[in-house]
């Protein structure tokens, strides 16, 4: 993701941190506390966000966030900068842990109904509503309505609600392996739409 | 790679794949530099959605995850080349530091401080030299952050049962004969002065508006001492 995506994250239009997030986050892995904090300011609202969008539920999410927020202190050891941003870093851990969340849970739910499952799912139009129309949020938006529907609702079945491709399947009501190819074709298209780097 | 396989790069890259075919793939990839680089690529716009998504976190998420990173040790880096392991900061150097910045919590006056207060002077008083992080005994978890030289403490419930709407959590700071309120728990951070003497902090349950003094055993203990 480019920097412009990540400075304009700062709540409440506080200024840019001197320090890039990759920056503070090769400090926290020295054990730097200041620059943990630091990375905190940048990280919590995207990964409080996220897991609350997955989750659907405050208090859950919070939780969750909390874990993912510790689980950064605790991992900044493993983070290899060749492998992505740091918030692609961060934002990958607190996706995984909502989905771990999300499964557990689900498993528990589908032994008691089985058809439950169906109605989580929203229109796309819902699920654009629900954001705030920040420039980020606006040129994402922009460039998910460029793809085509079943690579959209793929993407963002898959995303936002935690589903596995063959679930995703089972909602649109199409083969495993054609929701498979959608999201990778969706994601290359959003990819050259947003211009990531990495 | 075969076009089978590399078409679950964007599967895995949102992580829309089982556990099995997690493991399976990630085999693959070992051995797949253009599938790490296409779905380093993916994970990175994935990132785009979760980006969208960004809230204004509630101030005292932090005053919890500074608290819990406190007493939360670093896993040490995976070593690749040969050579010297890297050693980070002796653990117990970080614990103190990061007591006191558990304990920067504290700052403003007697009683309650809204937890919408701004998070500035918090992270302040976490910085705090001499800042001491205490656990609770009792129901739930607490985390008292003391700082001596500033005479403030703050106090971080989490696990506490929830309430009906006529009560509330209200902490007590106890000396000698005597319990002196500190303010009402809401919903789980409190920061205060510390006046002289005080050996214990006390949670009990009261009726919504509070007690005058402790109606009630205390939930969970902290000893000062």
């Amino acid at each position: 993701m480019g920097e412009r995506g990540r400075l304009r994250l700062q709540p409440d239009g506080e200024p840019v941190p001197a320090a890039n997030a990759e920056e503070l986050l090769r400090r926290v892995a020295a054990g730097d506390e200041s620059a943990f904090a630091a990375l905190y300011d940048f990280i919590a609202g995207p990964v409080l966000g996220l897991v609350t969008r997955v989750l659907r539920n405050h208090a859950q999410a919070e939780e969750v966030a909390q874990e993912v927020l510790v689980e950064v202190w605790r991992k900044a050891t493993r983070y290899v900068p060749e492998r992505g941003s740091a918030l692609s870093w961060v934002l990958t851990i607190a996706h995984r842990r909502a989905v771990d969340r999300v499964r557990s849970h689900q498993a528990v739910l589908d032994r008691e109904d089985r058809a439950g499952r169906m109605d989580v799912r929203r229109p796309f139009d819902e699920v654009t509503e629900s954001t705030l129309a920040t420039l980020d949020q606006q040129r994402v938006r922009q460039c998910l309505a460029q793809l085509t529907d079943l690579q959209r609702e793929s993407i963002v079945l898959a995303y936002y609600n935690g589903y596995t491709y063959p679930e995703v399947a089972e909602v649109l009501k199409v083969a495993p392996g054609t929701v498979k190819t959608r999201i990778r074709d969706g994601l290359i298209r959003l990819r050259d739409c947003l211009g990531v780097d990495r | 790679m075969t076009a089978e396989l590399h078409t679950l790069t964007g599967a895995y890259a949102l992580d829309a794949v089982s556990d099995v075919e997690r493991a399976g793939f990630e085999r693959h990839l070992a051995e797949c530099a253009a599938c790490r680089q296409e779905v380093a690529e993916l994970r990175a716009t994935g990132t785009w959605l979760g980006v969208a998504e960004a809230v204004g976190p509630p101030p005292e998420l932090k005053a919890l995850v500074l608290a819990e990173t406190a007493r939360t040790r670093q896993l040490p880096p995976r070593v690749t080349a040969p050579g010297k392991r890297r050693r980070t900061k002796a653990f117990g150097l970080r614990v103190a530091l990061f007591g006191a910045a558990a304990a920067a919590v504290v700052a403003v006056g007697v009683g309650v401080v809204t937890t919408s207060a701004p998070p500035a002077p918090v992270d302040s008083v976490l910085s705090a030299p001499d800042a001491t992080a205490i656990q609770s005994a009792g129901e739930g978890s607490a985390t008292l952050v003391v700082s001596r030289s500033r005479n403030q403490a703050v106090l971080l419930a989490s696990g506490l049962p929830a309430l009906d709407a006529g009560h509330v959590y209200q902490v007590w700071m106890i000396r000698a004969g005597e319990a002196l309120s500190a303010g009402i728990l809401q919903p789980r951070m409190l920061m205060s002065d510390l006046p002289p003497g005080i050996d214990r902090i006390g949670i009990t349950v009261e009726p919504t508006g509070g007690s005058a003094g402790p109606t009630t055993p205390a939930v969970t203990r902290i000893s000062l001492t």
